[in-house]
């Protein structure tokens, strides 16, 4: 083999290092990137996770208020409950502090979000309720 | 055809030699004839058939006869013999240079022995020495041994395929070093190779786990609308959990007998307490209860009641 053609091969050799050197480091801040995203991603799952179950499951929270809208003592107590394709509403008149105090403890611990929320006492046993909750 | 005639005019042969001083043209390239002073020549008869062969025993077939040196050497074979050149690319190249030849206008190098071999006559190459043909080899010797000489013209030169390659750096990279130099950047090579598939693989892993992370937990395409629904629910989850907190430490506040809450009102982030009273230490006692829980607020008398207003 001419020592010319050995030459050709050595920079032939070296072009191919230094494209491998751009590209193998092209990839590791590729592969940083998608670290980075892949850890980021996770941390987002989690967290939304974790609010969405607080506030934001919609069919969980439609489900659980089911079960405040069926129970007899504030259907007895006059509290009307009106479905909207957003939420519910939720009104009465002259509820009894008790009836009220019991609905109020159970939507404030409940995964509800409160969009508008009226109370007013008119007398010192009884108050007005106006609600708003959105899914 | 004309341009083939005009691409010849523009080459002009050079004889190159220690003593003489060539006569330039500028813009020409130059095929060069290599005095018998730059090379050894041998005529061997061997028991080889091909001149690659020979080349591999050149040097030591010249070894007793050199002086020390980088030496390149050059195999051609004529008839049943080989004819073996020895030559110091760094002395030629250096010769060039202090004749004013660059060596980038150099078209070809030709040795004597092929260029001048149809030489009958010898030719005057400077004032003491001629080349002459002896015995089939082209050779330096003293003018004085002959009576009729003529002045070398090139005209009639013969210009071969058997045209060596000068290498500029030939006398510092040997083929040995070339070939090491190889094998080292092939390694290296072939390790950054073997670094680039495996980045390849852990780029296309990971690739894999983010798209599996994506489609389980039904995530949008981009990171960008990701981080907007996560920060609508932080805010939701911020905001309710706020109104939750402040109604429950205003309900905890300490009210004088006669107290109570009159009236609450929530809508756009912004809920507002009406107390049915008057009396200038209720302020005192809502701060205390608020302050505790973090939660800043603003008050004020209005219309006989005491108003609380929080933020959201």
């Amino acid at each position: 083999m001419k020592r010319v053609n050995l030459l050709y091969i050595i920079a032939l050799l070296s072009i191919v290092i230094l494209l491998l050197f751009l590209k193998i480091g092209e990839m590791k801040s590729t592969l940083a990137e998608k670290q980075a995203i892949l850890k980021e991603s996770k941390e987002l799952v989690a967290q939304q996770l974790a609010y969405k179950r607080a506030y934001g499951d919609k069919d969980y929270s439609r489900r659980a208020f089911e079960r405040i809208v069926t129970q007899p003592s504030f259907q007895k107590a006059g509290v009307h409950f009106t479905a909207t394709p957003k939420g519910m509403k939720i009104s009465a008149k002259r509820v009894t502090l008790r009836v009220l105090n019991s609905l109020m403890t159970k939507i404030f611990n409940g995964p509800y979000k409160i969009k508008i929320l009226n109370i007013k006492r008119d007398n010192p046993n009884s108050a007005d309720l106006r609600m708003e909750i959105v899914w | 055809m004309i341009l083939f005639w005009k691409f010849n005019d523009d080459v002009q042969s050079i004889f190159l030699d220690t003593k003489s001083t060539p006569t330039l043209s500028e813009g020409k390239k130059y095929n060069i004839i290599l005095s018998p002073a730059l090379y050894w020549v041998k005529k061997l008869s061997l028991p080889l058939k091909y001149a690659h062969e020979v080349k591999k025993i050149a040097p030591a077939l010249f070894e007793e006869h050199l002086p020390d040196g980088n030496y390149s050497y050059y195999v051609y074979k004529e008839g049943d013999e080989f004819i073996l050149f020895a030559y110091e690319d760094r002395k030629i190249i250096e010769l060039l240079e202090q004749k004013g030849i660059a060596l980038g206008s150099v078209k070809n190098f030709y040795f004597a022995q092929t260029a001048l071999q149809n030489y009958d006559t010898p030719c005057k190459i400077n004032e003491n020495e001629v080349v002459a043909v002896q015995e089939g080899l082209v050779l330096l010797l003293p003018i004085i041994w002959y009576d009729d000489v003529k002045p070398l013209t090139l005209e009639n030169a013969k210009l071969t395929k058997y045209a060596v390659k000068i290498e500029q750096f030939g006398h510092i990279l040997t083929n040995t070093t070339l070939y090491k130099i190889i094998a080292l950047l092939g390694f290296f090579a072939m390790v950054l190779l073997v670094e680039f598939f495996v980045l390849q693989e852990k780029t296309d892993q990971l690739k894999d786990e983010v798209e599996q992370v994506f489609v389980k937990n039904k995530l949008k395409p981009t990171m960008m609308q990701n981080r907007a629904i996560l920060k609508t629910y932080k805010k939701r989850y911020v905001e309710q959990k706020k109104l939750r907190l402040s109604l429950l430490a205003l309900l905890q506040s300490s009210l004088k007998k006669g107290e109570y809450i009159e009236s609450v009102r929530y809508k756009d982030g912004l809920l507002k307490v009406y107390f049915n009273t008057l009396d200038a230490s209720v302020k005192r006692r809502i701060t205390t209860v608020l302050s505790m829980k973090n939660i800043s607020f603003k008050s004020a008398f209005e219309k006989e009641k005491f108003v609380v207003e929080v933020k959201l």
